[in-house]
């Protein structure tokens, strides 16, 4: 199969993916992964739809196309190499597709066994490169582990590339309050859930700093940080429930003081991703608490067809 | 909404299942899949760890108005896993007979899953439609001069489409929330909806023949990574 060129590795499939299909394709020599979006979709047979209808489709699919393309525009400028370049974003028959360069990934139990002062670069880039987004205004919208592609340099040394951008956006025109919040509930900061809940509020560049703060502990450690799993199913209903987390003291000292105010309950005493910058670029420079806080740690089955249907009568 | 400070994720499934004579090779793996979603899509969310507070699954038999006694049987939604013996039951009950020409009644099987009593509590939702079938389907309202014919169908295929809604117009579905996952052929009108559609996943088959080249694991993937 070719997609605009892109010879497409057997076929697009939707394994381990958030609902859109994807693989590995070739092009002028080049191998790249592409995925296929499922909304909006272009209405390819207009011959079946009204013609009103069929423009409805084309306004939104043209709002989307404009939108996606700019945002992709603006993440490649402000790449520092380390978020995952966007090769093509465009429409081919009644769908969009975006093509990305191929990142060879490694386990992250190699990532585990690295040298402590490795998985600190790691996080140094890792703010660095999530910070360029947030200096420009964009939120990453999906920080999480799985997002993180680890890759091995020829030098043998580990880096890490933020991948998926599909949740992004401009802190100037967050999601709507009364639209689901796309994203993985395990890395979700709390002011989303609240924002989800209560139908109202704004999310900002401090929902990935929350996700990044996990991701750290994860990085260090390889397990999120601790929370009583009996009353909560996440890390956000710990915060919210007034629970502190538990921060594994394997960490580093300041890189434990970091995750602790990158993953704060309310997100203004939450440390933006500029001053963990600082941290290490001010020689000597220690991290404050903003809050002076210390934080530590059925019935039996019938066979016969007609008593569990029924005809189905009118709508 | 959710339920104070803990998220809920609540999925409601609709299965509409093609209950054919042509499907009588496949039925019985369309049925063990049916059956295996409930612990496989649970697992796989523990693998992830998320957690579903709720899941109902509802259940739609399509034949065709014009040729079958039976032509769309439907039931209410199961709880699962509470109801889990009733809804074994129930697809332990179905049987692949008759179908008359190979064009079946798809759409109208499809517009009873869109108007379902979907779930409106949770934080977040997922309504799945998961359509089992290896024909192409007549137009709707083909079969509107038989007596067995429903009222209050849509009228045409636009107005389905409208039924199905996008991201401006859910007239019965959340457009964040639906998802409609397709085992049919390449074929009118399964093509239309893949090719106009959002949210769908269609996973062709060859007319006439199964549906066991599909893996079963991308297909719990294609709604477990949904959720």
């Amino acid at each position: 199969m070719e997609i605009k060129g892109y010879q497409i590795r057997g076929e697009l499939k939707t394994t381990n993916s958030g609902f859109s299909k994807w693989g590995f394709a070739d092009k002028n020599g080049k191998t790249y992964f592409i995925k296929e979006f499922i909304d909006p979709v272009y209405p390819v047979y207009a011959d079946v739809l009204e013609p009103a209808l069929v423009e409805r489709k084309k306004r939104i699919c043209k709002e989307f196309e404009d939108r996606t393309a700019l945002l992709y525009r603006e993440i490649n400028e402000c790449s520092d190499g380390n978020l995952v370049y966007i090769e093509e974003f465009f429409r081919e028959g009644s769908h969009y597709y975006l093509t990305m360069e191929k990142v060879a990934a490694v386990s992250m139990n190699l990532v585990k066994r690295m040298p402590r002062e490795d998985r600190i670069r790691i996080c140094k880039t890792l703010i660095h490169s999530i910070g360029r987004m947030h200096q420009r205004g964009i939120v990453h919208g999906d920080i999480k582990l799985d997002n993180i592609m680890f890759r091995q340099l020829p030098s043998g040394k580990i880096t890490a590339k933020v991948i998926d951008f599909d949740n992004s956006f401009w802190e100037s025109e967050p999601p709507d309050p009364e639209e689901e919040v796309h994203g993985d509930p395990v890395y979700m900061a709390p002011e989303t859930f609240r924002m989800m809940e209560e139908e109202e509020g704004a999310l900002t560049r401090a929902i990935d700093v929350f996700a990044l703060g996990l991701v750290f502990h994860q990085i260090f450690t390889g397990e999120l940080p601790g929370f009583d799993h009996s009353r909560y199913d996440y890390p956000f209903e710990a915060v919210l429930g007034g629970e502190e987390l538990s921060y594994s003291y394997e960490i580093p000292g300041e890189w434990r003081e970091m995750i602790i105010r990158m993953t704060e309950k309310e997100e203004e005493k939450r440390i933006s991703l500029v001053e963990a910058e600082q941290m290490w670029k001010s020689p000597g420079s220690r991290l404050r608490s903003t809050t002076g806080e210390t934080k530590g740690a059925g019935s039996s089955g019938e066979s016969e067809a007609g008593t569990f249907f029924t005809a189905a009568g009118d709508l | 909404m959710g339920n104070g400070l803990k998220m809920t994720y609540n999925v409601d499934m609709v299965f509409c299942i093609d209950a054919t004579g042509s499907m009588q090779p496949v039925i019985s793996t369309v049925k063990q899949n049916a059956l295996s979603f409930y612990h496989d899509v649970v697992r796989v969310m523990e693998n992830k760890q998320k957690t579903i507070n709720s899941m109902r699954v509802r259940v739609i038999v399509f034949r065709d108005y014009i040729a079958d006694d039976q032509p769309m049987m439907t039931t209410k939604f199961f709880e699962l896993p509470a109801q889990a013996a009733q809804f074994e039951a129930c697809i332990n009950s179905i049987s692949a007979m008759g179908g008359g020409d190979e064009p079946e009644d798809g759409l109208e099987a499809l517009a009873y899953a869109i108007r379902s009593d979907w779930t409106k509590e949770g934080t977040k939702r997922r309504n799945v439609i998961v359509v089992w079938t290896d024909a192409s389907t007549h137009e709707i309202g083909y079969a509107k001069s038989d007596p067995k014919y429903p009222k209050g169908m849509p009228e045409s295929f636009n107005q389905l489409t409208e039924w199905w809604g996008d991201r401006q117009m859910e007239p019965y579905i959340k457009n964040a929330a639906k998802r409609l996952v397709l085992f049919a052929p390449k074929a009118p009108y399964w093509e239309q909806i893949s090719s106009t559609w959002n949210n769908v996943i269609h996973y062709p088959s060859t007319a006439g023949r199964g549906l066991e080249e599909f893996t079963y694991k991308e297909i719990v993937d294609a709604i477990c990574n949904s959720i």
